[in-house]
């Protein structure tokens, strides 16, 4: 089995784990261990101990490796979607094969619990946010060569695009609470017609326009709040059918779709009030026209 | 038909509000529609509509890779050029170099993209002021010019204030202590221009391609990418396949192969616009279908005075089908006013993503997308009047007539 390498040096937690193997008897010092995704190992169809060559370009040079474990891969939502087929290697095997020297794309730094004694500008002890910051600042103004984050920063770096995601759901959402207020508001006006003749009877009975408005208004947050909760179940639903279908597609463990209390209270409350502004519209129309005029006389 | 529109065309306009309502509903789910559809493949229509601008029919990229994907090159690319212009139907074969370097002017120094071209006018970029890069070939890769002529794009040229005639010096180095260790070259600003897949703030440098290989210390006649331009863009497909099967090394994609690869990575974009349509569709069809239904159950007694006039129980069904057909159609112009507007703004959104391209957009107006609208929302409309149309099918004359005389 052949493998062309195309990715860039990527310096993985699961070196560690591949070290483990690593001084197993069974693989000759000129054979590289290496560990492979799960996506790749189905792929190519190969498990732990099966041989593999490795090279950068299509045409080679080979270099043989074995096939140490087979992992599970930790996916992040920036990789949903793109399949990547992911290999491990140590680094100093990745650097030659790709004859790169010692170079590698980033560096993770893991530091020390701050400690010793408080300086004497504060007067106290700087904290692991503090001490990582001045670690940062010290490394930026070195100038080698390259750019030093906080992983707070490389976090809001990397979350732009699910920012503007978020903000694309909502302005959606906008549309569509647009789209059911329209919704409602024809149902109940529809609802409000069928009410013109039972209206009329009450009035002529002598019932209060006041009893009348209270009850087209009830009338109209009921129908908007059994509405909102079969819409809900219905969200729910289809929420399970999402995660079901983009897990098993993207084959990982992400959560694509989540219904929470917040959004349960935002919904039943925005149903509730659209509801009631149909029911108010709705009681306007039925009681600007007389009771006799309701009774079709 | 004349009678039906015109009975259809009544019916509707005889409670006006009703009307005006289920309209407005409607062109709101019509503009959700109209997006969603602007949204399926958009990305893949605006990258497709940017790239048979630039004319080059074919792009040759190492194997495995995107244009401008990684560092992966294409070793002695100006050979492998060199033998696809030997092709029927190519009149070039233009090698790019694509790597980041940076950009000092004065006392700043800022990182760029830098493309290395080929001397005299590749197409990759479209000069909106000054000069282009000159036609005559470069010094050898050996060899340092003094100064050597660049053309940046206009981000450089706003954001920076770099002009026509300033001298800037390019070097892969970031800080003035490795700069010491690494190649620099000065360099006259020529020109500017408009490059096509820039980033919103990105700064962009085409240099002579030698001239950058030497910067970044790497072997002459390698490259990222070769562009290959054709008398007979049909026939790009049939080129691409003899270049991958010439060289094992590289990927050869056509426009439409191109896009396929990339689209690949739109799935998200793909999944949304289909349960959103869908979900659009289903409730303009439970609009039209409750109201057409409450329409026709308000008027059962002149439905059946019809049939015994002697209207026939097709044109009744044709009529309240009609009904629900003319409800989606007056709803199309607000739709599409609505929804391109609201498809500006959703666009502004998603454009604001780091990493996506000045010239690209999510959302693309084409003809294939209103015209899928305009079906969709019309077979909502027949479908909404199925329910109802099924129900005046099945109206008994006689008694549902003594039912309105006694009421």
């Amino acid at each position: 089995m052949r493998i062309g390498l195309v990715c860039a040096f990527l310096v993985l937690g699961g070196l560690s784990r591949i070290a483990v193997s690593r001084p197993a008897p069974a693989v000759p010092p000129d054979v590289w261990p290496v560990s492979l995704g799960e996506r790749a190992a189905h792929r190519l169809g190969v498990g732990p101990g099966d041989p593999l060559d490795l090279s950068v370009h299509p045409a080679g040079p080979w270099q043989p490796a074995r096939v140490a474990q087979v992992y599970r891969p930790v996916r992040y939502p920036t990789e949903v979607g793109r399949e990547p087929l992911e290999i491990r290697l140590h680094l100093p095997d990745l650097q030659t094969l790709a004859g790169r020297g010692d170079e590698a794309d980033s560096i993770v730094i893991r530091l020390r619990p701050p400690g010793g004694p408080a300086p004497a500008r504060t007067g106290r002890a700087a904290t692991a946010g503090e001490a990582t910051a001045e670690v940062v600042t010290r490394l930026n103004a070195s100038s080698l060569g390259f750019r030093a984050y906080t992983s707070a920063e490389l976090a809001a770096r990397n979350s732009g695009p699910f920012e503007v995601i978020a903000r694309f759901h909502r302005a959606i959402g906008a549309v569509t609470v647009l789209a059911s207020s329209v919704f409602l508001v024809a149902i109940m006006t529809l609802r409000g017609e069928e009410l013109r003749r039972q209206v009329g009877v009450m009035r002529l009975i002598g019932v209060s326009p006041r009893t009348v408005v209270g009850t087209v208004l009830v009338i109209a947050a009921g129908v908007a709040l059994l509405g909102s909760a079969i819409g809900i179940g219905l969200g729910y639903l289809l929420s399970l059918a999402i995660n079901a279908y983009y897990r098993s597609l993207f084959d990982t463990d992400l959560v694509f779709s989540r219904v929470t209390p917040r959004l349960l209270e935002t919904s039943a409350g925005v149903s509730a009030l659209l509801g009631i502004a149909a029911g108010a519209v709705t009681a306007w129309r039925v009681l600007r026209r007389g009771p006799l005029e309701q009774l079709g006389r | 038909m004349g009678p039906i529109l015109f009975l259809a065309a009544r019916t509707l306009v005889r409670v006006p509000a009703r009307t005006a309502l289920v309209v407005l509903g409607l062109s709101v789910t019509g503009a959700l529609l109209l997006d969603m559809t602007m949204l399926a493949g958009g990305l893949q229509a605006s990258l497709g509509s940017v790239l048979s601008r630039l004319g080059f029919a074919v792009r040759v990229v190492p194997r495995g890779t995107l244009p401008f994907s990684g560092d992966a090159e294409i070793a002695d690319a100006d050979r492998l050029a060199a033998a696809i212009e030997t092709q029927p139907g190519v009149t070039a074969a233009v090698p790019v170099v694509g790597a980041n370097l940076y950009v000092r002017r004065g006392g700043r120094r800022f990182p760029s993209f830098a493309l290395g071209v080929p001397s005299g006018t590749p197409g990759a970029y479209t000069l909106v002021a000054g000069a282009d890069l000159p036609a005559r070939p470069g010094p050898p890769s050996g060899g340092t010019a003094p100064v050597v002529p660049i053309v940046i794009n206009q981000n450089m040229a706003r954001l920076d204030g770099v002009r026509i005639g300033d001298r800037v010096v390019l070097s892969a180095a970031p800080g003035t202590i490795l700069q010491t260790f690494a190649a620099a070259q000065a360099c006259r600003v020529a020109g500017i221009a408009d490059f096509y897949f820039d980033l919103p703030a990105q700064r962009t440098v085409a240099l002579a391609g030698p001239v950058l290989r030497r910067l970044l210390d790497r072997p002459p006649g390698g490259a990222s990418l070769i562009l290959v331009r054709m008398t007979d863009p049909s026939r790009a497909d049939a080129l691409a396949r003899w270049i991958a099967g010439r060289d094992a090394r590289v990927d050869a994609f056509s426009i439409q192969e191109f896009l396929a690869r990339t689209g690949a990575r739109l799935t998200y974009f793909n999944q949304f616009s289909v349960i959103l349509g869908t979900m659009s569709a289903a409730v303009a069809f439970l609009l039209i279908a409750a109201i057409v239904t409450l329409s026709v159950g308000e008027r059962l007694g002149e439905i059946a005075m019809l049939r015994a006039m002697g209207f026939p129980r097709a044109r009744i069904v044709g009529l309240v089908l009609v009904e629900g057909v003319a409800l989606a159609a007056a709803a199309l112009p607000g739709a599409f006013l609505l929804g391109i507007a609201i498809a500006r703004h959703l666009d502004r959104i998603l454009l604001s993503a780091p990493g996506v391209p000045e010239n690209l957009h999510f959302f693309t107006f084409t003809a294939a997308a209103a015209v899928r609208t305009v079906g969709i929302l019309l077979a909502t409309g027949a479908l909404g009047g199925a329910y109802p149309a099924a129900v005046t099918a099945r109206l008994e004359v006689a008694p549902t007539l003594h039912r309105e005389v006694v009421s």
